[in-house]
């Protein structure tokens, strides 16, 4: 893998224009919607709805970034990793004689370049807004914002290269949305409330997420009950390392596997 | 098989034993090939016969189930890197992201290959005639264009090898024509031109050399001109009783087949000696039989073609 095929892959995301504004929609658009919202009800009944803003508000924009940007990063990852093999220029580039683990490997930067820029620009929307919004609530400090910020894109990130990898081994774009929003959307929540699964439940990475975000209380998309499980940390660690780790060999294992 | 030897005098392409299974089908049945360097090869089979399966098990797309290969010398699958990056190569239809113009994606494509490739693409492009549309995207283009521009990809690699499989699908009767003055070009500097088609014409207008493969075996390979005679030389008779000529030409001993065609006696013969012609023509000529016509008969590309091909079809 050379740098000039991570700026490549970086070309072929950036230049999909569809794909980048569906993105910055569901990064940036959604923060801003939510704090747009919530101060649209501050002003029309204060008695009832406080500030947007203030530091007990960011976690709401930061479960939007993570939940939200979780999905875009699903979209994101199939897109990644299908459009060689479905626009047919897999085979076109493995003809160049580069390996198909190089070709696979080049998606992994490509996608983080393309995708960490999108989530600090919502997270600094989000942050903002949380200022300008904060009326009179205290507003957030440096080391909330640090910590925050971090720890929604190491979620969006591990989800857009989870998603990359899956999509990679099963090979359709669309297939591959389905599974990883059903997975996200319906599955997880739907395990993480079966108490009979037990410490099976701390494999599940909402489960891993919320064991290592800054707040407490509900957080990404497993809600109180990914809250509720006390994973311990190393157990965390090595679940959030699994989730990037086997769905990458997973993918590339099948991209060097497949004919083109 | 030959070892190792990247020298100009190694053959482009060479395979022996080649065999690709899906399932119990044989798409290449051992099949053995040998492409000289710095010819046109054109790779000749009808619809199904194994000529894309073998390109892509070259190239590496699929994987041989026996057999060798060697591309310029060197091993495939073993240094495959190596030789594929002196390789341009098109496999059935050039393939590009769609929401890209032609200069983008010839910028993907040159990632993946060596620093100076980028330096290439102008080049590539304006020797395709693409400059004017290459910041256009290719969605926008004719599958005349897309071959252009895929013919430019291959171009990136600087190749001493150029595989292109069916090139002239989607261009029109001037684009087949540039096409014919491209190939021969890139053979007069020296590279080495492989193109599989099912298109006999085109294959005996442009190509030095022919293989024919007909359900994953290659039946027969040579020059254009070998192929076409098929080894025996053939004659055509013009003369005034095309009957009594045949009849009396079919003991002959240098006679193997006698053919009357349009009103003309097609004759097969066992050699080229000079002295049979001779015998033949005086026989006739004692015979009482007035010959008008005496000349080698040329047999083309594609009667040989389908006579090779409807052999293998032939019940045992």
């Amino acid at each position: 893998m050379s740098m000039r095929m991570v700026t490549a892959e970086l070309l072929r995301l950036r230049k999909n224009r569809a794909l980048f504004i569906w993105m910055v929609l569901m990064t940036s658009g959604a923060v801003a919607a939510l704090y747009l919202i919530g101060q649209g009800f501050h002003l029309n009944d204060s008695a009832n709805n406080g500030p947007a803003g203030g530091a007990d508000n960011l976690r709401h924009g930061l479960l939007v970034i993570s939940f939200v940007g979780s999905v875009a990063a699903a979209i994101l990852g199939s897109t990644v990793g299908t459009s060689d093999l479905g626009s047919g220029v897999m085979r076109d580039l493995i003809v160049t004689g580069r390996s198909q683990v190089s070709l696979f490997a080049a998606r992994v930067p490509g996608t983080l370049l393309f995708w960490v820029p999108l989530v600090l620009v919502a997270y600094a929307v989000a942050v903002a807004f949380d200022f300008a919004f904060a009326g009179n609530l205290p507003t957030p400090g440096t080391t909330a914002i640090v910590k925050d910020g971090l720890w929604v894109l190491m979620v969006t990130a591990i989800a857009a290269i989870a998603s990359l990898g899956v999509a990679s081994l099963i090979g359709s774009r669309g297939i591959s949305i389905g599974v990883l929003l059903g997975w996200q959307l319906a599955v997880t929540p739907l395990v993480l409330n079966i108490s009979q699964l037990g410490v099976l439940r701390e494999l599940l990475l909402s489960a891993a997420t919320a064991r290592v975000q800054p707040f407490t209380g509900a957080g990404g998309g497993g809600g109180d009950a990914a809250a509720a499980l006390h994973v311990s940390l190393a157990a965390a660690i090595l679940v959030l390392a699994g989730w990037v780790v086997v769905p990458l060999l997973a993918g590339c294992w099948r991209t060097v596997t497949r004919d083109a | 098989m030959a070892a190792t030897d990247t020298s100009s005098t190694s053959p482009a392409i060479e395979t022996a034993g080649l065999t690709k299974r899906f399932g119990d089908r044989a798409a290449l049945a051992e099949a053995d090939l040998l492409v000289p360097r710095g010819v046109a090869f054109g790779f000749l089979g009808p619809n199904g016969a194994g000529k894309t399966t073998l390109i892509r098990t070259l190239l590496g797309l699929t994987h041989a189930s026996a057999g060798e290969m060697h591309l310029l010398g060197l091993p495939v699958p073993a240094r495959r890197a190596e030789a594929l990056a002196r390789v341009g190569a098109i496999v059935e239809e050039p393939r590009f992201h769609r929401h890209l113009t032609g200069r983008e994606n010839l910028r993907i494509a040159a990632a993946c290959r060596t620093p100076d490739a980028d330096a290439r693409i102008p080049g590539a492009l304006e020797r395709v005639g693409m400059t004017e549309r290459a910041d256009e995207r290719v969605k926008s283009y004719s599958m005349g264009m897309r071959q252009r521009l895929g013919i430019a990809r291959c171009l990136l690699a600087d190749p001493e090898l150029l595989i292109l499989d069916e090139p002239t699908n989607g261009l029109d009767p001037a684009g087949i024509t540039e096409f014919r003055a491209f190939v021969r070009d890139m053979v007069d500097e020296g590279r080495t031109v492989f193109l599989s088609s099912h298109l006999l014409d085109e294959v005996e207008k442009i190509c030095d050399m022919v293989a024919i493969v007909d359900r994953g075996r290659i039946l027969m390979q040579g020059t254009v001109a070998e192929m076409a005679s098929g080894g025996r030389p053939t004659m055509t008779i013009g003369c005034d009783d095309v009957a009594a000529a045949a009849r009396m030409l079919r003991d002959h001993p240098a006679v193997v087949e006698t053919v009357p065609e349009d009103g003309d006696l097609r004759v097969v013969l066992a050699d080229t000696a000079d002295a049979a012609v001779a015998d033949i023509n005086r026989r006739l000529v004692e015979a009482g039989i007035a010959v008008h016509r005496l000349e080698p008969a040329r047999v083309s590309l594609e009667e040989r073609f389908l006579e090779v091909t409807s052999r293998l079809g032939a019940p045992a």
